[in-house]
């Protein structure tokens, strides 16, 4: 019998990928963990004060409502990008220059960077300046989403729409154009409605692009901080204020650490945990 | 005027699957390594010249700049001398290059633009002169005392941080620099009693820590030929029974804010509104209150530059050591006056000004006033006279004059006679004891050259910012006075002693004046009334000083007093200031050219 020869070499290939998660990201987040136990005033003005921030981040009602308009905000752009861009998708064309000319128009949104989207829609809500706003205020209409609540969650809403409904059209898109043909000729054969392809063909395939599509919305939108950032400000009142408004405030505004550190913690686990437990339903879902 | 400018440089770029070294970076953007480099972080200086670099003639440097620093209260042969001066003085530093920063203004610009290039080619060492946002430049400011990393040289940082950076030992006392290890390097011809402001940046210690670089009021603006129209003198006296004038009190303000929006109208042609304001939320909206607003309608106690016992922030102060905000504990941030400040702001807002300003930030609302439909506004910075001065705009006549004018600002119900009445600041040089000594020295002979009798009068035609009281008495500024609004009688008149900056009490600024503005958003939105989002902004101010406290300062740390239940303070002497039966007595105006005569 050959004995066989063991080597940890083969550790050493992987070391370069340790260090480079380690600084990346193992390290910044033990100093975030570090920083959420202490109260930090200055390079020699730190106090260890336990588990304070986190009492305290859990306990503040602002950021219970805050937290409750984030959920609110992320359901409601799944609701409206999900349908939108499954049957943006399906309407679009399969052939010819059309097919071209929709990508790029669907892609455009995507082009546009975050604080550049956020001012687009700031200018076109204005009611003196700006072409949506004044057009609904002439049909009649008391808009004003620098005033109004509902106004200003609506017009977030509707520009997060506008923003990133293509991208699940372009995800949904590719993953209509994976089926095989094979598939559409046999539902062909069997005289099936337009229905039963998209219900027992078209939506079964494109189960794993739906997923990443939610996932990647749920995140993004759960971080949301750009473009509400400039077109509200997260007012009128706190009507829009985000999570991550109230993050930024506590980092860079106050550049008070301890309780930021706490509360990014907080946030990152939070997300984890969703879209861990929503990836593992998913996965059983589908096996079932 | 702090932080004043809109802050979406805050935005985040996202990033869908790295969350966590996101969340890890937002509060790791100052570094969590307390080591201090030995060189300085900001930029690649070298205190040796560059063995390749090219021969200047420094001489030839000298003569050109001359006639770029015209006019001045010097001759020709004073200013001669004084940039012999730094060229001698920055041989030991020739080759280095030092970074400095201020924020976006007219004056800066100049600095940026012409001083750093002047002074690199008149010395050798190589400025860049970053103009940021304000609220950047309290983030790299707060990045290098949290950290002991040398982010920038020097800093032109407003004096409202005076009271943070002397309890906190972080900034260097200039006054000790000069008289010790920057002697070599301080200009001889300095003349540190010719600045207007040189108070704002001294400390309780009684030593100097910011030394002023450009400086600015916060004003009453009108439109002073809309005021003089007969027509409308007469309409106004009619229904107000007094004269339309300068506002002396809030009363009149009202009055007058809502005959221009309600009553006029129009004015050829053109909707006008009475007043103009912002009210979006965003940090901007704190400056709104913390650049002494509170004061202006009577929040605080007599004393000059600040209240005491309780100044304008409603912070009460004992032995120099903050003792609460709360009327509890014998402040008056949610006093009643307090809350009349805020409701008045709010009303004014939603009643008079412009349909669009709620929508505002402070910069987008700056312009507005220059487009030619505003008749007034109690909350105007003196630092944007020289973008309303230009040709062409509607509120300057076309031989250069303007249509408006700047006067005092209008007092509210519960102001006292030997109260503040008004708020001026200076952005002024600030030295870090975490920027290398090298570096520093360098540093501070730039800074010096900017605000030296060489070259200040020539910057303050570029800003119309003043800071010398030579400038402002001299020759070429009598006679440019008329173009200018206001300006120069206000900085001539010693009336301009009743407006003064935030002051010594307010221990962290960065950290208190950022609960303002959420709190203050929250009552415009009718979310909170003003009496409760008061009562949440003096209780969140009140729990920063108790970590403060906890944590310990280098100098004049807060130790909260006990709380009392509020009639124990309320209408008691030095204590906070009990609610008026009538917080809107009879409107007072005066006429602008009484006011200017007063100020002789």
């Amino acid at each position: 019998m050959i004995e066989k020869t063991r080597s940890n070499k083969a550790w050493l290939l992987i070391l370069p990928m340790t260090i480079v998660v380690a600084f990346s990201a193992i390290v910044p987040l033990m100093t975030v963990v570090n920083y959420s136990v202490q109260d930090i005033l200055g390079p020699n003005t730190k106090v260890y004060v336990g588990f304070e921030w986190f009492r305290k981040v859990l306990r503040d009602p602002e950021l219970h409502a805050a937290f409750l308009r984030q959920l609110l905000f992320s359901f409601s752009v799944l609701a409206l990008e999900l349908p939108l861009g499954l049957g943006i998708s399906l309407v679009m064309p399969r052939r010819g220059w059309a097919v071209s000319a929709s990508l790029v128009v669907l892609a455009l949104p995507l082009l546009i960077p975050w604080n550049v989207v956020g001012t687009i829609w700031q200018i076109f809500g204005r009611t003196d300046i700006g072409m949506g706003g004044a057009a609904l205020v002439k049909l009649g209409l008391h808009y004003n989403y620098t005033a109004d609540r509902v106004d200003a969650w609506l017009t977030v809403l509707v520009m997060d729409v506008w923003h990133w409904t293509p991208l699940i059209a372009l995800l949904c898109y590719s993953g209509l154009r994976a089926i095989p043909p094979a598939y559409y000729q046999a539902a062909a054969i069997d005289g099936a409605s337009g229905w039963s392809i998209f219900r027992y063909i078209q939506l079964p395939k494109l189960k794993n692009v739906l997923v990443i599509a939610i996932l990647l919305r749920f995140m993004d939108s759960f971080m949301i901080y750009t473009e509400p950032f400039v077109v509200t400000g997260g007012g009128p009142g706190n009507s829009t204020t985000f999570l991550s408004q109230f993050l930024t405030r506590l980092a860079v505004g106050q550049f008070d650490l301890g309780p930021a550190a706490a509360f990014s913690l907080i946030y990152f686990l939070f997300i984890l945990v969703f879209c861990y437990v929503f990836y593992t339903v998913m996965n059983r879902v589908g096996q079932g | 005027m702090h932080t004043r400018t809109s802050s979406s440089n805050w935005q985040w770029q996202r990033s869908s699957w790295y969350f966590a070294a996101l969340a890890a970076a937002a509060v790791l953007s100052t570094g969590g390594c307390d080591k201090k480099k030995p060189s300085g972080g900001s930029g690649s200086g070298s205190a040796a010249t560059p063995p390749n670099a090219p021969p200047v003639d420094r001489s030839a440097a000298v003569k050109k700049w001359l006639d770029e620093f015209q006019p001045s209260t010097l001759s020709r042969a004073q200013q001669e001398t004084e940039l012999k001066w730094f060229q001698d003085a920055a041989k030991p530093f020739a080759g280095m290059e030092i970074k400095v920063v201020s924020e976006t203004l007219n004056v800066h610009s100049y600095e940026s633009k012409t001083l750093a290039k002047a002074f690199t080619e008149l010395t050798g060492i190589k400025v860049t002169h970053d103009i940021i946002q304000e609220g950047d430049l309290i983030e790299k400011l707060q990045t290098q005392m949290q950290s002991g990393e040398n982010v920038y040289d020097m800093y032109v940082n407003d004096t409202d941080l005076i009271g943070t950076h002397y309890r906190y030992g972080d900034a260097v006392p200039l006054s000790d620099f000069m008289t010790g290890e920057g002697k070599d390097v301080t200009l001889p011809t300095l003349d540190v009693d010719d600045f207007i402001g040189k108070s704002f940046g001294t400390a309780p210690d009684g030593k100097l820590y910011q030394l002023p670089d450009q400086q600015f009021a916060n004003l009453y603006w009108f439109r002073y030929d809309w005021f003089n129209r007969d027509d409308l003198k007469q309409k106004f006296k009619a229904k107000y029974g007094y004269e339309l004038g300068v506002p002396v009190n809030w009363s009149a303000y009202e009055d007058i804010a809502d005959f221009f929006t309600n009553d006029v109208k129009e004015l050829d042609g053109h909707k006008v509104y009475g007043h103009m304001d912002y009210g979006k939320k965003d940090p901007s909206l704190g400056w709104r209150f913390t650049d002494a607003w509170l004061s202006m309608a009577g929040t605080g106690s007599k004393g000059l530059p600040n209240g005491t016992p309780v100044d304008e922030w409603g912070i009460r102060v004992e032995d120099c050591r903050p003792v609460g905000s709360s009327v509890s504990r014998g402040g008056e941030a949610n006093s009643p006056a307090a809350v009349y400040a805020l409701t008045k702001y709010i009303d004014w807002l939603k009643k008079y000004a412009p349909p669009e300003a709620p929508g505002m930030t402070f910069s987008e609302a700056g312009p507005v006033p220059g487009q030619g439909n505003i008749a007034q506004q109690i909350f105007w910075y003196s630092a944007f006279t020289a973008d309303l001065t230009k040709k062409g705009l509607p509120v300057v006549n076309e031989d250069g004059t303007p249509k408006w004018r700047m006067a005092p600002s209008p007092h509210g119900p519960y102001w006292e006679k030997g109260m503040k009445l008004g708020y001026q600041d200076a952005g002024a040089w600030t030295m870090l004891a975490s920027t290398p000594p090298d570096r520093r020295k360098a540093a501070w002979l730039y800074a010096q050259f900017t605000i030296a009798k060489t070259t200040s009068l020539k910057k303050f035609f570029e800003g119309l910012t003043p800071i010398r009281k030579s400038d402002i008495y001299s020759e070429p500024v009598t006679k440019a006075a008329p173009r200018y609004g206001g300006l120069i009688e206000f900085y001539r008149s010693s009336a301009r002693e009743l407006w003064t900056p935030t002051g010594t009490n307010v221990p962290d600024y960065p950290k208190l004046a950022q609960l303002w503005w959420p709190n203050v958003s929250e009552a415009v939105s009718g979310a909170l009334a003003p009496q409760a989002a008061m009562d949440k902004l003096a209780k969140e101010m009140d729990d920063v000083m108790a970590r403060l406290e906890r944590a310990g300062m280098k100098n004049c740390a807060p130790k909260l007093g006990p709380e009392k239940p509020d009639p124990e303070w309320v209408g008691k002497p030095n204590g906070p200031k009990a609610k008026l039966a009538n917080e809107k007595p009879k409107g007072e105006t005066m006429p602008y050219e009484q006011l200017l005569q007063s100020w002789k």
